[in-house]
């Protein structure tokens, strides 16, 4: 599979401050890679060494198979974290301004910028100041600009930060219209449904390291399954089932417990449930949880919020 | 278009659209404008003082003083009428005038004037009469003292019959002035009547000395010829206006660079700011390279520099034509004669470049202008020094501190302009200027390392932590 992006061994230090350490991977061309973290993992400044803003203090960084972004940089699309248009354009000038500055001619960025705005519903609003749009048409008018020169990768930086629900499923959907017309997309996000639910791949960071690299269904396996018990038995009840690891407990509001136990990375919970029917406890509902994405998240970052 | 043509022009459109930058075109010529002739226009507009005088002494003081006043206004109306063949028609038409004056009075001074410019000859207009002299109310012969003068002159003042009424009592070299005024601040004619009373009392002291009236009308005419004379004048000797304009005009054009790189340099700076604190930066970082930003940001603001100045070069030159065609010509002559506008349009180029460059560093690493503020703070304190010394360039524009401070680079684009027109030596002039190009590229390299840096960089830095970053370009 060809990669779009290739990391080896990059890393970047501000002053004292190691912001990325050692940090290899890859982005397959075509396909949607999250790149997850928490605050602070790091995720920032890789996005902005992928894109040539900042150079790495160590380490190499291809993208589209230059070995420096900025002489591909009329290929690339980029929604920073921090969103910012000039407030007193309307959407179909920043559009094709931006557009411009990929080298799109003015005419036909202007055509571009209205039928992108057309497409999301923005039709009635391309001629006003983005200063009298809402802030989640705001948003979608400055992805607009990301992508109106039709770039073959588009990174975006903490894209749904800030959005309602339904601006997030709309962008859902504007993402995979982008992959879905073959280009490659790398977003990072700390929110992992938006990845669970759109990404081909993940890429895990923390501290500054990467913490995993591969798929979703493969991220999951990181953290383990649990056994979900729901009745009037009682924490200790519970505790002297065989084969259940760490066991939470929490009150139900109409009365009893919710415990949920952690199974062995072998374990089935077949033998706790056995022996939980074999000594008649009050059982209401149980269920075997398979692990998140978020789930993995927090057991690969080592709980770092 | 390449993108640093595109980020110029949305620079220049971005604040050409807006209304505000048309007013504020036409804010500072019209402030000017009012401020200058608002003294004239509240002049003009005010009406002449209705002057009585109450005459105790019996000695003709009151016919006297009418008459001084009168020969006053006419001196006034003929030095108005040569300084307006000065500015419509220049040197030549105003010595015309004068010797027309001489002959014929100021009829003959008017038609002079006709033959150089009958449009100035038939606007012209004498200067307004500061006071009429009225005859004093009847009673004011009866009154023997000031106090029964006094009386009749508080009431005619106060019941706004007259403006003034003047007191003479006394004698021969033993006068009093008494002038009653509505105007309790500034009597308008205090000085004048003063200075006329005092001249009669002079010259009837003479005449009671022998004196005779042809000999005081001799020693009164008296006036030595004074020739102002330079071996830099264009006629090699005598100095006309010609020769002194261009060092006002230099002063000017020091002024106006000042301003406008000022101007300039603050809106790159408010740009910049604004683009940093919505993050627009990091979207143009990803778009164009910090060279093609910076000098597409700084190209765009140049643009709207010479818009201001063009508009105010047009409308001033319009102004002129119109008014002053005689002093629009010699502005012309000296602004391309001695080649003055292509040094000044040198150090407005370099002088905005050097200071733009400077402005849109710092203003990377600001997201308020609080925070521009204390960076700017100490660059324009050093920023105000030239203006200090502007002025003196025009008593003494070799004098060793502005010769020195020409030489520090930030200083040369608004010293140079005011010296150039006294023609310092050519060393200066030359060394002056290469090393202010220097410095403006060492400082647009390091700008643009700066502007990298503070663009991506966030929260607060220190000054040491700063310089740091920008000797390794790191940002963040």
């Amino acid at each position: 599979m060809v990669n779009a992006v290739t990391l080896e061994g990059v890393s970047k230090t501000y002053d004292d401050f190691h912001a990325v350490r050692d940090v290899s991977f890859e982005v397959p061309a075509g396909r949607i890679t999250g790149f997850l973290g928490p605050n602070g993992a790091g995720k920032t400044s890789t996005l902005r060494m992928i894109l040539g803003l900042l150079p790495p203090t160590a380490g190499r960084i291809s993208v589209l198979g230059a070995d420096d972004a900025t002489k591909v940089r009329e290929r690339i699309g980029f929604l920073p974290e921090e969103r910012g248009l000039y407030k007193r354009m309307t959407p179909i000038d920043a559009i094709a301004f931006f557009a411009g500055l990929k080298g799109v001619p003015e005419a036909e960025g202007r055509k571009r910028a209205m039928a992108l705005l057309e497409a999301q519903g923005l039709g009635f609003a391309m001629k006003r100041p983005i200063k009298d749009l809402s802030k989640g048409m705001a948003q979608k008018v400055q992805l607009l600009s990301a992508l109106a020169h039709e770039p073959e990768l588009v990174v975006l930086d903490e894209p749904f930060s800030g959005l309602d629900p339904v601006n997030q499923q709309a962008l859902e959907a504007m993402i995979r219209e982008i992959a879905a017309r073959g280009a490659t997309v790398l977003f990072s996000t700390h929110v992992m449904q938006h990845a669970e639910r759109l990404c081909d791949k993940v890429v895990l960071m923390a501290r500054g390291r990467k913490v995993f690299d591969g798929d979703v269904a493969t991220a999951r396996c990181a953290a383990p399954r649990a056994l979900v018990l729901e009745g009037d038995l009682v924490a200790e009840e519970v505790a002297a089932l065989p084969g259940l690891g760490e066991i939470t407990s929490e009150p139900l509001p109409e009365g009893g417990w919710r415990h949920v136990a952690r199974l062995p990375e072998v374990g089935t919970g077949q033998d706790a449930l056995k022996a939980a029917f074999a000594r008649d406890l009050s059982l209401r509902r149980f269920e075997l949880k398979e692990p998140s994405l978020h789930d993995a998240f927090i057991v690969l970052t080592g709980g770092q919020a | 278009m390449s993108r640093l043509l595109k980020i110029a022009r949305r620079e220049y459109l971005a604040y050409v659209r807006t209304v505000g930058f048309w007013l504020s075109i036409i804010a500072l010529p019209l402030v000017m404008g009012i401020s200058s002739s608002a003294p004239l226009m509240m002049m003009k507009s005010a009406k002449p003082e209705r002057l009585a005088i109450i005459d105790l002494t019996g000695q003709g003081f009151a016919p006297a003083i009418a008459k001084a006043m009168a020969e006053d206004q006419d001196r006034a109306t003929a030095r108005a009428l040569r300084a307006a063949a000065l500015s419509s028609a220049g040197p030549a038409a105003q010595e015309a005038v004068r010797k027309a004056q001489l002959q014929g009075g100021d009829a003959a001074g008017r038609e002079a004037l006709a033959r150089f410019n009958p449009t100035a000859a038939a606007r012209f207009k004498p200067p307004k009469v500061d006071a009429v002299v009225l005859p004093p109310p009847r009673e004011a012969q009866a009154a023997r003292t000031p106090a029964e003068a006094g009386a009749i002159a508080r009431r005619e003042v106060g019941e706004k019959r007259l403006d003034s009424v003047l007191i003479v009592s006394g004698r021969d070299t033993d006068v009093t002035l008494d002038l009653w005024s509505r105007n309790l601040a500034a009597p308008v004619l205090e000085s004048d009547l003063r200075q006329t009373v005092t001249e009669i009392m002079r010259e009837r002291a003479l005449a009671r000395a022998g004196v005779s009236q042809e000999t005081l009308n001799k020693a009164d005419a008296l006036k030595p010829a004074f020739n102002s004379l330079s071996p830099k004048a264009a006629s090699g000797a005598k100095v006309a206006l010609r020769d002194r304009l261009p060092t006002y005009v230099g002063l000017a054009a020091g002024f106006l660079l000042w301003s406008m790189v000022m101007t300039g340099a603050s809106i790159l700076l408010n740009s910049v700011i604004e683009e940093k604190s919505s993050k627009i930066l990091e979207v143009l970082l990803s778009s164009a390279s910090v060279p093609e930003i910076m000098g597409g940001k700084i190209l765009g603001v140049a643009g709207l520099t010479l818009t201001v100045m063009g508009v105010w070069a047009m409308a001033g030159w319009a102004a002129l034509i119109h008014f002053a065609p005689g002093l629009a010509g010699d502005l012309a002559a000296v602004l391309l004669g001695k080649g003055l506008v292509f040094y000044f349009g040198a150090y407005l180029v370099v002088g905005y470049l050097m200071y733009a460059a400077l402005f849109a560093g710092v203003g990377a690493f600001c997201e308020t202008q609080r925070d521009a503020q204390t960076l700017l703070g100490p660059i324009i304190l050093v920023m105000s020094i030239p203006i200090i010394f502007m002025s003196q360039a025009i008593r003494s524009p070799d004098s060793p501190i502005l010769s020195t401070l020409s030489w520090i680079p930030p200083f040369t684009p608004f010293l140079m302009p005011v010296r150039i027109a006294s023609d310092p030596p050519l060393m200066q002039v030359v060394g002056t200027t290469i090393l202010m190009a220097v410095t403006t590229v060492a400082l647009v390299a390091f700008s643009t390392r700066a502007f990298h840096v503070g663009a991506l960089a966030t929260g607060k830095i220190d000054l040491k932590t700063l310089i740091g970053r920008i000797a390794r370009k790191q940002a963040g």
